[in-house]
C-alpha cells in the first residue's frame, strides 16, 4: 500500500507541489472566513452565548509526507491527528491532552446539555417503493453497532423499541445540483432536501435555494416518488426576472444565466422523531382525573324534589316541591313536566302554576303518602 | 358523494328548511297545527339525515368525520337529535328551534359547499382515539349549539316576547344556556385529551400550537370563563349570551373558519 500511494503521487514536479500548497492555504483560508461568517451570525442573532461550537474534521492531508497527498489509506499521524476547537460559552480556553476520537463528540454534546446518552441509532432505511408508504425497513441498532431490531416504520404508526418510540415525521427527495460559474468555479455543489407539497395540491415534492453572490433563486420541483427520478424541473429567477425554467436531466447540464446548472443524483430523505417519554403514564392519569372532576362538576348537583299527596273531597291534591344547587328554572321545568305526566295532559299548551316553592328548601321528612287507589 | 346519499341529504336538508319555516310561523301566530307539522317535518327530515348518515358510513367503512362534509353532517346530526331530547324533555323548547335549527343548517349548508370525497380514513385517522375524540367534538358542538340558541333567544328577549307568550322566561333561558355550556365544555375537554393522546401517538407529540387546536383551546378557555363569569362575576343575561355566541365563533374558526384564513 505505502509503495503504492508513493508511486501515485511520486510523479508530482515542485511546481505541482507548490501549487497543492497554495491550494491547501487557500482552501483554510476560505473554511476560515466560512466559519467567521457563523460566528458572527450566532453574535448578531444574540445566539453566541447559549451555542456550543465545534470545528473539527474526519481527517488530516498527508500535504507531500511520505511522498502522498489527501487522506491516502496509511495509518500517519498526519491524518489522524486533527483539529478539534470547541467554543463553549463561560468556558476558559484551554487545551487538552486526552486522547479524543469524533465518536466522542455526540456524547460530549449531550453530557454537557445535561441529555441523556444515546443508545440507538436508526440505520439503513429505505423507502417503499410507493408513494405514501412510508419505510420498508428501518434497522434500529444500539450503541455497540448490533442491529437489535429490523422495523417497518408507516406514517403515524410509531415503532417502540428500547424504550424509544419512533415517529416517522416528514419524507422527501433530495437531488444534488451543482452551479458552475463561466471560469469554471463551481459556485453549489449539494442535496437540496425537497420537501412534500401540502395534501391538497399537485403530488410532489419542491423546495428553493438562494446563490448570495448572483442574487439568484432556484426553485426544484420533482414529481411523485413512484415516477422516474431522471429529472428535476427548475426555475431560476434572477435579481429581475425569469432566466430559465425547464427541466434538467442527470448528467445533463443546462445553461443557465452566466452559469451552468447540472444534476448529478437523487437520493430520498426521511426525518424521524424520537420520544423517549417516561411521562406518559402520569400525564394519562392526569387527564383522566381531569376529565373525572369536570363531569363530577358538571353531572353532578344537589337537587332536593318532595311530593305531597294529600287526600282531599275532589280526590288528592298534589304538591311539588323542590330545591335546586343552580339552575333553579330549569328543576322547575322539569317539575312542571313532572305535574303535567301525573295530570296526564297534553304538555302543549300546559296551563302553569304546578311549580311551587321555586328557591326555597324542601321541607325533609315529609309524610310518606301512598299514591295507590288515590284518583289524581 | 354519491347519488343515492344525496338523494336522502338534500330533502333532508329542505325539511330541516321546512321546519324551520313552520316552528317560526308557529311561533309568530300561536297556532296548535303549525307546531305540530314543525315537528313531524323536523322528524321527518332527521329521519331522513340519518339514512344520509348511515349510508355514508355503509360505503366508506368508518364513521363519518373523516372532512369536513362529514363533521359538518354528523355535528348538525347530533345538534338535532339534542333538540329532540330537550322537545321530550322540557316545555316551550320549540323556542330554540328556529335558531338551533338555523346553526344546524348553516353548518350543513357549509359541509356540502366543500369536497366532501369518499374514501378509506387515511392513516393518522386509524385510530380508536379518532372514533372518541370525533364523537366528544359532536357532542359538545350539540351543547354549544344549544347554548348559542338560548343566547340568541336571550338578546331578542325584549323584542320576541310582547308577540310570543310562551317564550321561556329569562331565568329559564339563562338556566339552558348554562347548562348547556357546561355539558359542552366536558365534552370539549374530553375532545382535547383524547385529541391530545391521539396526537401523541400518531406524531409523537401531545400539542403541535397548529391553529385548529390553538382556536380549539381557545374557544374551551372563553367557554370555562364563561362558567365561572356566571357565579363568580355575577354575570347575567346578555353579558353571558354575547359570550357563548364569542366563544360558539371560535368554534366555529377552528373548524371552518382556519383553512379559509391565510397562514
Amino acid at each position: 500500500m505505502h509503495r503504492r500511494e508513493s508511486e501515485t503521487w511520486g510523479s508530482l514536479t515542485e511546481d505541482d507541489v507548490r501549487q497543492g500548497t497554495a491550494h491547501y492555504y487557500a482552501y483554510c483560508e476560505q473554511v476560515d472566513e466560512q466559519i467567521g461568517r457563523i460566528l458572527d451570525a450566532l453574535d448578531a442573532g444574540g445566539q453566541a452565548e447559549d451555542t456550543f461550537v465545534a470545528f473539527t474534521s474526519d481527517h488530516g492531508d498527508m500535504m507531500g509526507a511520505h511522498r502522498m497527498w489527501i487522506k491516502s489509506w496509511m495509518p500517519y499521524e498526519e491524518i489522524y491527528r486533527m483539529p478539534l476547537v470547541i467554543r463553549m460559552p463561560g468556558s476558559a480556553a484551554g487545551a487538552c491532552d486526552h486522547l479524543v476520537q469524533t465518536h466522542d463528540i455526540p456524547h460530549t454534546f449531550l453530557d454537557l446539555l445535561g441529555l441523556p446518552a444515546l443508545s440507538l441509532r436508526l440505520d439503513k432505511v429505505r423507502p417503499g417503493e410507493n408513494e405514501g408508504e412510508g419505510f420498508r425497513s428501518l434497522f434500529v441498532s444500539a450503541a455497540a453497532g448490533k442491529t437489535i431490531s429490523t422495523l417497518e416504520s408507516r406514517p403515524f404508526n410509531p415503532i417502540s423499541v428500547g424504550g424509544y418510540r419512533i415517529h416517522q415525521k416528514e419524507q422527501g427527495r433530495s437531488p444534488r445540483l451543482r452551479l458552475i460559474d463561466g471560469g469554471g468555479r463551481e459556485v453549489f455543489n449539494a442535496f437540496v432536501a425537497l420537501r412534500a407539497r401540502a395534501a391538497k395540491e399537485e403530488p410532489g415534492y419542491e423546495d428553493f435555494f438562494t446563490i448570495p453572490e448572483s442574487g439568484y433563486r432556484i426553485d426544484v420541483s420533482m414529481g411523485p416518488r413512484e415516477a422516474s427520478p431522471s429529472g428535476v424541473r427548475v426555475t431560476v429567477t434572477g435579481p429581475e426576472e425569469e432566466i430559465f425554467r425547464g427541466s434538467v436531466s442527470l448528467g445533463e447540464p443546462v445553461s443557465v444565466g452566466a452559469y451552468t446548472l447540472g444534476l448529478d443524483e437523487v437520493r430520498n430523505w426521511a426525518s424521524f422523531r424520537v420520544v423517549r417519554d417516561k411521562g406518559q403514564l402520569p400525564l394519562f392519569l392526569g387527564f383522566l382525573l381531569g376529565i373525572t372532576g369536570i363531569g363530577l362538576r358538571v353531572f353532578s348537583t344537589c337537587r332536593w324534589v318532595t311530593v305531597l299527596i294529600e287526600p282531599d273531597k275532589a280526590g288528592a291534591l298534589v304538591t311539588v316541591t323542590g330545591w335546586a344547587e343552580r339552575e333553579e328554572a330549569l328543576l322547575g321545568e322539569e317539575i312542571a313536566m313532572l305535574i303535567v305526566e301525573l295530570k296526564g295532559d297534553d304538555p302543549l299548551p300546559l296551563a302553569g302554576k304546578a311549580w311551587q316553592g321555586r328557591g326555597h328548601r324542601a321541607p325533609r321528612g315529609g309524610r310518606p303518602v301512598k299514591a295507590e287507589g288515590i284518583d289524581l | 358523494v354519491t347519488l343515492t346519499e344525496m338523494a336522502f341529504f338534500w330533502p333532508a336538508l329542505a325539511g330541516y328548511g321546512v321546519a324551520t319555516f313552520l316552528l317560526l310561523l308557529s311561533l309568530a301566530s300561536r297556532k296548535e297545527n303549525l307546531l305540530r307539522g314543525g315537528r313531524n317535518f323536523l322528524r321527518a327530515a332527521f329521519i331522513l339525515h340519518t339514512a344520509a348518515l348511515a349510508l355514508r358510513w355503509y360505503q366508506t367503512g368508518h364513521m363519518p368525520g373523516a372532512n369536513i362534509y362529514e363533521l359538518s353532517s354528523a355535528g348538525a346530526w347530533c345538534t338535532i337529535l339534542a333538540y329532540q331530547i330537550l322537545l321530550a324533555r322540557y316545555r316551550h323548547m320549540s323556542f330554540i328551534g328556529p335558531p338551533l335549527l338555523l346553526i344546524s343548517l348553516a353548518m350543513l349548508l357549509q359541509g356540502v359547499s366543500r369536497s366532501g370525497s369518499m374514501g378509506p380514513l387515511s392513516e393518522e385517522y386509524q385510530s380508536l382515539w379518532f372514533y372518541l375524540h370525533a364523537v366528544a367534538a359532536f357532542l359538545a358542538y350539540a351543547c354549544y349549539a344549544i347554548a348559542a340558541a338560548a343566547g340568541i333567544l336571550i338578546l331578542g328577549d325584549s323584542r320576541l316576547r310582547p308577540r310570543m307568550a310562551n317564550l321561556p322566561g329569562p331565568e329559564l333561558l339563562l338556566d339552558m344556556n348554562s347548562r348547556f355550556v357546561a355539558h359542552g365544555f366536558f365534552y370539549h375537554a374530553v375532545m382535547l385529551t383524547s385529541g391530545s393522546v391521539w396526537a401523541d401517538s400518531a406524531w409523537g407529540r401531545y400539542w403541535g400550537w397548529d391553529p385548529v387546536e390553538t382556536w380549539s383551546l381557545v374557544a374551551w378557555l372563553l367557554f370555562a370563563f364563561h362558567l365561572h363569569s356566571r357565579r363568580f362575576l355575577g354575570w347575567n343575561g346578555k353579558r353571558l349570551a354575547w359570550l357563548t355566541l364569542l366563544a360558539l365563533s371560535s368554534v366555529f374558526l377552528a373548524f371552518w373558519g382556519v383553512s379559509h384564513l391565510p397562514a
